[in-house]
């Protein structure tokens, strides 16, 4: 997953509709755990602002 | 602010200094135990996630004067071919200054004896001591846990720090729940997206709140306008993302913006006239399962404590934290800070919201399916009953039962609290 933090709200919509309970808001940032990402898309379609966008895990490993 | 507990060991442990979280630390501070609140924020209160209104029947804890924005009149519900509907019998209400009431309670947490920790997240709970309890099993432990073992992650320190009862009042995001073996996970139909600006124009009526209905311009929600004093506004909508057609709330935000209030756009430079502070939020459409667990409370938020059909959250945040608060001290001061103590907190929110957190979520649902045609039908024949028998309540029982004939034996002045 990857997240556009010039438009991420911090809001936590996102991590309240996960349904793996793969991100975590960090003091700073949103952390998602690659591991448990199963690209579902659900906090995607969720997220008021959209702020986030589904990659292919690879594209995702690569980008870490 | 500081971002280090004092100690490593606390009666009471809250997560999150929001209504809920501020409430419930202050409450069990004057109860006389140990407390430490944790706020991930820098500051408690900020950023407002929250169109801000609230009943006052709904307050179990009075709300200072300064922190009132504006006391609200009426409301007009605005369907979606245009149809006005004036209610003026819908009880007192206001819209608050929803941070500096928050700093209030914090302040007041504080004055009682509550630490506070800023800059902090509560990100774990574990159970430790004697406790023999099998994962899943809801039954009343005989040898219940004695001490929670919490996790607190800093920006670049992690503590470990017991408490005898940890109330997770940490918003909509809440996963301790989860951790400690509730059920808190919502799924698409039971989640709001919304997007808010601070409006300030002229032409805002300042005494009543406005609701837009209709599923161009808020699908599976609706969008607000309520007034702050000073000819500004909240002016925001909730959708559910299931029905947004790939549309993110924002961009319904701005449509509506743009289509009801051409006049803000353009008029930048003159006074009085302006947008800004957009913020972004999550509204939990659900009922509370379980709230409580051995030396565990859910509160606010966390524990879906929303009224499923109109999103309002202020006044439950604050029922919640207060008794929260005030059972989780007699438990420490009892010695007893098991399930089978706590379960009072359960049957206290059963009693007060439990079936009408219920009968709204059926609303809610209804309303959710219902066609933009039905809505100006419901709306115009409502329109016909004579505005002291207009009530909020007549135009919910209508749309539950679909008898539009209901209407004329309802004449009691109802919203949407208890």
């Amino acid at each position: 997953m990857k997240v556009n933090f010039d438009i991420c709200d911090r809001c936590a919509t996102c991590i309240a509709v996960c349904p793996v309970s793969a991100i975590m808001m960090d003091i700073e940032s949103l952390v998602f755990d690659e591991e448990l990402c199963t690209e579902c898309g659900i906090c995607v379609i969720s997220c008021p602002v959209g702020a986030l966008t589904a990659e292919s895990k690879q594209d995702m490993k690569r980008v870490t | 602010m500081k971002d280090t507990p004092n100690k490593e060991s606390y009666d009471i442990i809250v997560a999150g200094a929001g209504l809920a979280g501020a409430a419930a630390a202050w409450f069990a501070a004057k109860g006389g135990v140990s407390v430490l609140l944790v706020e991930r924020e820098k500051v408690p209160g900020y950023p407002t996630r929250c169109a801000e209104g609230i009943y006052f029947k709904d307050t179990d804890i009075e709300i200072p004067q300064d922190c009132i924005a504006k006391l609200v009149s009426g409301l007009v519900l605005h369907a979606p071919g245009g149809e006005e509907l004036i209610f003026d019998n819908i009880g007192s209400g206001a819209i608050l200054h929803r941070t500096k009431f928050i700093q209030y309670l914090v302040d007041n947490a504080i004055s009682s004896g509550a630490e506070l920790i800023t800059e902090a997240s509560v990100v774990a709970v574990q159970d430790c001591l004697n406790h023999q309890k099998s994962q899943g099993n809801t039954t009343i432990s005989s040898d219940p846990i004695e001490q929670r073992s919490v996790t607190i992650k800093t920006a670049d320190a992690s503590f470990e720090v017991k408490c005898k009862i940890l109330i997770a009042a940490d918003g909509i995001e809440s996963r301790l729940g989860e951790l400690a073996g509730l059920k808190t996970k919502l799924s698409t139909s039971e989640i709001e997206a919304a997007y808010q600006y601070r409006i300030c124009h002229p032409g805002i009526d300042p005494d009543r709140l406005h609701i837009y209905i209709g599923r161009d311009i808020a699908p599976g929600g609706y969008a607000w306008v309520f007034p702050k004093g000073d000819f500004c506004a909240n002016g925001g909508l909730a959708i559910c993302p299931d029905l947004a057609k790939g549309k993110t709330a924002k961009e319904y935000c701005d449509n509506f913006i743009k289509s009801k209030f051409p006049e803000f756009f353009g008029c930048e430079g003159e006074t009085r006239c302006s947008i800004q502070d957009p913020v972004a939020g999550g509204i939990p459409i659900a009922v509370p399962e379980r709230i409580y667990s051995d030396g565990f409370m859910l509160a606010g938020d966390a524990a879906r404590m929303v009224n499923p059909l109109t999103g309002a959250g202020i006044g439950t945040a604050l029922f919640s934290g207060k008794n929260a608060g005030i059972i989780a001290a007699k438990a420490v001061k009892a010695g007893n800070c098991s399930s089978a103590y706590l379960k009072v907190y359960q049957q206290k929110w059963n009693k007060r919201y439990g079936s009408l957190h219920k009968t709204m979520l059926i609303l809610a649902n209804k309303a959710k399916k219902m066609s933009d045609t039905r809505a100006d039908e419901l709306i115009s024949m409502l329109g016909q009953v004579p505005s002291e028998a207009r009530t909020l309540k007549s135009f919910f029982i209508t749309l539950l039962k679909n008898k539009p004939s209901l209407l004329i034996k309802v004449t009691k002045s109802y919203l949407f609290g208890s």
